[in-house]
């Protein structure tokens, strides 16, 4: 190999840099620092979970408290600032509160396609052959399924005895009707990773089946298991609001983004507030989780490891040299 | 490839019965039945819905109801009456009727007048009868009616652009047809100009597509483009072409984006391959690189998920039909759920999932044409 010394001496730098021992997650977090969008996303998130947190006591109104002489009034600085409803509610009140069931599906939908999905697919990819096959053609079939029959049917099944428990419900039916992805992506890195050396390795020092599963395929499967979960959240918040938009989500009086849009645009022309706001708090939510999944997606992808903090490195020492360059000539 | 495409046909048919069996064991499942309340809400008391029951074979054992409804499907395209619009078949509610009776019913007018309402046909004329009976509401004979050639192909016209069934069809056609002149062309692009500013602007308008609920979207054009701005129609289809505008983005940004980031993704992984970089040491342009060599290979992925969004997108979308008050069979797919109205749900489920099936086969055989290396024996 004909490399001047320089490049050898770079190279050489590099390989220390990488053997210093970052793991995968560290790695992970500065390649995602570095992606604007995906930070931008990530502090969105986090505006919304502490409006979610907050929702009980920061916001100016609670999102029930009705005003009768002040209906349908537009936005108006400092008392209305997205305006009130046809009840004289808050809208800005209400559409604080709906970051909470917004964020709830997020957690409870995900939680149960993930315990769903985890579960099925690592017994089907862990598994393999015929019972792998009959597994995988039940989840073929459950794709080609009616998804609002099914929602409706795992909803009327689950016990709820008050309104709270009713929207859990429907959060949890969301998440059952979204597992299957999950299954399969699962079972696809447990076929894989199962004939992998390490696997044996562990088979040969008599590690059992649970351990094997869980210390060894588990949390090598975890990385594009997180990325499918935020990649699959925005789904789950436009299933909600879909749902609550046709009228068959979270019941009244509990204010869920699209059950305010489905109630406002009926009034479009004379108060656009009404379905102006809540509409983008969807759209923002959904981009905002969109960005950073795909972020998350580029931060954990194997085939990209490494690069970021190698060209971090390397402009390290450019600017090093640059500053070393001006030290000499002054 | 004739072999495999029907052993394809013939794989598909067990599994549509078991979709239906399934969906019909399912909607017995759900609590509930199209009897339970009446059109205001109210309860309908215990006897008479044991009589309605009775009258639409709801009595019976599930697997004997069954077979009676897949037999008359089968035997005679019959998809029962809707349970909750009395009067009403299914074949109505999806397929507009029969259009041929309007035809004929308007050489009946031009010839008796007034006299022709009180007329009807002792057997519903078919597209390949040559003649029809009329008769009064009386059951007496008048004359026979014949049918032309120009008979028929008004009814195939009308019902091609007037049939529910092919109204959400036109809609979807129109959606799809965006998508993919502009999804593709915006991924091959944003692909050749990676990491610049044109790259980034596409990413950021397809996510932007892809992140923007359908509803909200098709809301935010009608506030803009119609209560503001007045230049296009709020709701309707098939009237003008300015109805046409709204519906189509409506449905098809999502998709577009979809497949703008998925043409990206697949044409990145492409021009970095070896007979690529054959191609373009030959000397070949650019452009012959490009549209001859890499696209047809980049298309693999777009092929695949085009199976699934046709099937979605030709058989309505519940939510656009809504929100532009279009006629077409997407609101049956919310409604008949709620209503419990057995026959119309398994009506949708069954025409949903036959396209379903029938485009995922079309999808198979298209690998084969942009790549001619995929076998399937």
């Amino acid at each position: 190999m004909g490399l001047s010394a320089s490049e050898r001496a770079k190279q050489q730098e590099e390989t220390q840099f990488l053997e210093r021992g970052v793991s995968l997650w560290q790695d992970a977090w500065h390649r995602l620092l570095r992606n604007r969008m995906a930070v931008a996303g990530l502090i969105f998130v986090g505006i919304l979970i502490f409006c979610a947190l907050t929702a009980d006591f920061l916001p100016p109104y609670s999102y029930r408290e009705a005003d009768y002489e002040n209906t349908r009034i537009g936005p108006r600085w400092p008392d209305h600032i997205f305006g009130t409803d046809k009840l004289g509610r808050d809208v800005f009140s209400r559409v604080w509160w709906g970051t909470r069931v917004s964020l709830t599906v997020a957690v409870v939908g995900s939680l149960t396609s993930l315990i769903i999905g985890v579960t099925y697919g690592a017994i089907s990819g862990y598994l393999g052959g015929r019972i792998d096959n009959l597994m995988m053609r039940f989840v073929d079939v459950m794709y080609g399924f009616p998804t609002l029959l099914f929602i409706i049917l795992i909803m009327v099944v689950l016990p709820s005895e008050n309104a709270i428990q009713g929207m859990i419900n429907i959060f949890i039916a969301i998440g059952v009707v979204g597992w299957m992805g999950m299954a399969r992506l699962i079972r696809g890195q447990f076929l894989s990773l199962r004939e992998k050396e390490f696997v044996l390795a562990a088979k040969m020092v008599g590690a059992s089946h649970a351990r094997i599963i869980a210390r060894h395929l588990l949390p090598n499967s975890l990385g594009p298991a997180i990325v499918a979960l935020t990649l699959g959240i925005p789904g789950l918040i436009l299933t909600e609001a879909t749902l609550s938009f046709i009228g068959l989500g979270v019941p009244p009086p509990i204010p869920s983004w699209g059950q305010m849009v489905s109630e406002g645009w009926r009034g479009l022309r004379a108060t656009p507030h009404l379905t102006i706001f809540p509409g983008l708090a969807i759209t923002l939510t959904m981009l905002a989780f969109n960005f950073l999944g795909d972020g998350l997606r580029d931060a954990l992808d194997p085939t990209m490891r490494g690069t970021a903090l190698v060209r971090a490195a390397r402009r390290k020492r450019r600017k090093a040299r640059r500053a070393a360059a001006r030290a000499a000539k002054a | 490839m004739q072999r495999f495409i029907i052993r394809r046909i013939l794989w598909n048919i067990p599994v549509l019965i078991l979709i239906s069996m399934v969906t019909f064991g399912m909607m017995q499942i759900v609590p509930g039945g199209p009897f339970t309340a009446g059109a205001s809400g109210r309860p309908i008391p215990p006897e008479i819905r044991a009589h309605m029951m009775a009258k639409y074979g709801l009595d019976k054992p599930v697997w004997q109801q069954y077979l009676n409804y897949m037999g008359r499907l089968i035997l005679h395209f019959d998809f029962g009456p809707s349970l909750r619009r009395p009067g009403r078949t299914v074949n109505q509610m999806l397929f507009g009727g029969n259009f041929l009776v309007d035809v004929l019913r308007e050489h009946l007018r031009d010839e008796f007048g007034t006299a022709a309402s009180s007329m009807t046909f002792a057997e519903p004329p078919g597209l390949f009868d040559s003649r029809a009976l009329v008769v009064k509401t009386s059951g007496e004979p008048v004359a026979y009616i014949y049918i032309t050639w120009a008979d028929r192909f008004e009814a195939v016209k009308r019902f091609l652009t007037l049939a529910p069934v092919m109204v959400s069809a036109q809609v979807g056609l129109v959606s799809i047809a965006l998508a993919l002149l502009i999804g593709i062309p915006l991924g091959i692009i944003s692909a050749l100009k990676q990491n610049t500013w044109i790259d980034y602007i596409a990413m950021f308008i397809s996510m932007l597509g892809v992140s923007i609920p359908n509803f909200i979207l098709g809301i935010g054009l009608i506030l803009i483009f119609a209560l503001w701005l007045g230049w296009l129609p709020t709701y309707g289809w098939g009237e003008s072409w300015k109805q046409v505008i709204m519906p189509a983005i409506t449905l098809g940004t999502g998709g577009m984006a979809f497949i703008a980031r998925l043409t990206r993704a697949s044409m990145l992984e492409v021009i970095r391959a070896d007979y690529i970089r054959t191609a373009r040491a030959k000397g070949l342009a650019e452009r012959v690189v490009i549209l001859r060599h890499a696209l047809k290979n980049s298309l693999i992925p777009v092929t695949t998920v085009l199976g699934p969004m046709m099937a979605a997108w030709l058989t309505g979308s519940f939510l656009v039909e809504w929100v532009f008050s279009i006629g077409g069979i997407g609101k049956f797919f919310v409604s008949a759920v709620t209503d419990r109205d057995y026959t119309l749900i398994m009506g949708t489920i069954l025409i949903y999932s036959t396209a379903l099936v029938l485009f995922n086969l079309a999808v198979d055989i298209a690998y084969g044409f942009i790549d001619p290396r995929i076998r399937f024996d």
